[in-house]
């Protein structure tokens, strides 16, 4: 009977406490999302009320849309994400194949150089490949977000990880098969390294789609600009007391990588854990 | 032997090797090696972006870095930044992957999902998010602790509690993500040995602190030193909530950086700034791989 109790009582409490760090977590959301449709001068009421009671519909959102080129922030964001992905995830599975299934003199040094350049951090380097961009003449250039994105040093390590554990019978299959070693490569080693393709493809997506410092140095004109960047510089552009404003604006960036989350998350979440373990 | 073609390859696999490695390698070389020796003679010239004199200085930039006052405060910053960041996000991530991992399957999913939502969110939103929640008047945060008589606080436009606040900010947003990497680590420690223990009548904390804690120590370094790594770049939130005031108050290292080179163009000071950075988290990193290997040898 008493330990009934104490084990509903316990039960309870942990289940407060969820809801608590529940509506923590999400509470900001609701905010976000509450206070774009509310016009301007409910948004700044106090005490603030909790839904918006005079709700001016998506005329928040409207105004965002037109008054600043949103769509076209869209369309760089997911330009620049999506070819550098692309293409990181082909120099990331070659290279990682060739270290993993080849063997050449200084194998080693080239691969423990490509891991060494995992150390250097952004801000090291981001004055030389500025004025490396600059002396290319692609600043404000979709270009400049994109090249430095091509190639990822962690990419390799983890393809190659992973295709290590392809066996040998399957490239001599193909080879007696009469396959040349690029077929081989895109037809029988890609196929087999699905997950890791769909991990180093959602990890570098999400980097390449969140990168802010590289593109607010090397975009000026705003119809250049990604979707953090115009977000951010969107600030400028309005007052600060249009908060309703600001967050139809921050609604219209999240609303996209939430709802791909929400349909995939557990491939996000695997792939986030596994190319986060890497210590 | 690693491959069944053996030590010596054929004429066409070396091709292929040699042709689809030198693009990539070639890349490497013009992001990385390139711009770090570029990097450090910049650091070693005044290099100011429009002039065309560029005269050779010596190490004076990095004297000027460490006579500037604002560097130090920057730096203290940081410090503080980065301390009670990465101990929050720790501790609190480790704390949130126990108890989710205490719920069963459904529920545990719904819960990973729902904290790993601000992960996944745009930091620049994130930013402009709480900078509403924050506001002092209008805001929601000192509305809703209005009631259990908290505050009202000024948040980020005091010089006391901005610090705090980007870091409470960013908890909030990165504390899912540490929760994940414990989830992953929990998972690897066998049930067997909860089983022994419970047969053996241990108390639910000796369990943590003998089982749990030390099959984690993997897990909680990976976290430790990508946190501090990444805590000491930290830019995007402070450049997004207060551009490091107020005066001051939340100014970083990478924002000092960021406003030598790209607001008042000194390319020679900021670099030599970058290069400062670049090795005191190197050695940080390195001071703490080598406490972890000494002191539990895994």
């Amino acid at each position: 009977m008493k330990i009934t109790t104490g084990l509903v009582a316990r039960k309870t409490i942990k289940w407060a406490v969820l809801f608590f760090l529940a509506i923590i977590t999400l509470g900001p959301f609701f905010w976000m999302v509450s206070t774009s449709f509310k016009p301007s001068d409910e948004s700044i009421a106090f005490p603030p009320t909790f839904l918006p009671e005079d709700p001016v519909g998506f005329k928040n959102y409207y105004t965002v849309l037109t008054d600043v080129p949103f769509f076209r922030f869209y369309y760089n964001s997911l330009v620049q994400a999506i070819t550098a992905t692309v293409g990181a995830l082909f120099t990331s599975s070659l290279a990682g194949y060739i270290f993993a299934k080849f063997w050449f003199k200084g194998q080693n040094i080239l691969f423990m150089f490509i891991l060494s350049t995992l150390m250097v951090p952004l801000f090291v380097i981001i004055i030389p490949i500025f004025l490396m961009i600059r002396w290319m003449n692609l600043v404000d250039s979709l270009w400049a977000l994109i090249i430095p994105g091509l190639a990822s040093a962690f990419g390799i390590f983890l393809m190659r990880q992973f295709m290590k554990s392809i066996p040998f019978d399957f490239l001599d299959a193909g080879r007696i098969d009469g396959c040349g070693e690029f077929g081989i490569f895109a037809r029988i080693i890609v196929p087999l390294s699905r997950p890791a393709f769909s991990a180093l493809g959602i990890f570098h997506f999400m980097i390449q789609w969140d990168s802010f410092i590289w593109p607010l140095v090397v975009i000026e004109n705003i119809n250049k600009r990604t979707l953090p960047l115009g977000l951010a510089l969107f600030t400028q552009q309005f007052g600060t007391q249009d908060y309703n404003l600001i967050m139809a604006a921050a609604v219209l960036a999240v609303l996209p990588v939430i709802v791909v989350f929400l349909f995939a998350q557990r491939s996000f979440i695997e792939g986030i854990t596994l190319t986060g373990i890497k210590g | 032997m690693p491959g069944s073609t053996g030590a010596a390859l054929k004429q066409k696999q070396k091709l292929f090797v040699f042709i689809s490695l030198t693009p990539i390698m070639i890349f490497f070389f013009m992001f990385f090696v390139y711009p770090v020796i570029y990097a450090i003679v910049i650091s070693l010239h005044k290099w100011p972006l429009l002039a065309r004199e560029k005269p050779f200085v010596g190490f004076k930039n990095y004297a000027w870095a460490f006579n500037d006052d604002v560097f130090w405060i920057s730096l203290k910053n940081t410090i503080y930044y980065a301390v009670f960041f990465v101990s929050s996000v720790t501790i609190l991530g480790l704390a949130l992957a126990m108890f989710v991992n205490s719920f069963r399957e459904p529920i545990k999913s719904i819960n990973r999902m729902i904290f790993f939502l601000p992960v996944i969110t745009s930091m620049v939103a994130v930013a402009l998010m709480f900078v509403w929640l924050y506001q002092p008047m209008f805001g929601l945060l000192n509305y809703i602790l209005g009631f259990i008589g908290l505050g009202p606080f000024k948040w980020i436009y005091s010089p006391q509690e901005v610090l705090p606040s980007i870091i409470l900010m960013s908890v909030w947003k990165y504390v899912g993500y540490t929760m994940v990497l414990f989830l992953a680590g929990l998972t690897t420690i066998p049930h067997m040995y909860y089983e022994a223990a419970r047969i053996d009548g241990a108390k639910s904390i000796r369990v943590f602190l003998n089982i749990t804690l030390p099959l984690l120590v993997p897990t909680i370094l990976f976290v430790l030193v990508t946190n501090t790594i990444s805590a000491f770049q930290v830019f995007t939130q402070v450049f997004m909530m207060t551009r490091g005031g107020p005066g001051t108050a939340s100014r970083v290292l990478v924002l000092h950086m960021y406003d030598t080179g790209f607001r008042y163009f000194e390319m020679g000071k900021a670099s030599a700034l970058a290069f400062i950075l670049f090795s005191m988290i190197l050695i940080i990193t390195i001071l703490q791989v080598r406490y972890f290997r000494e002191s539990f040898e895994y």
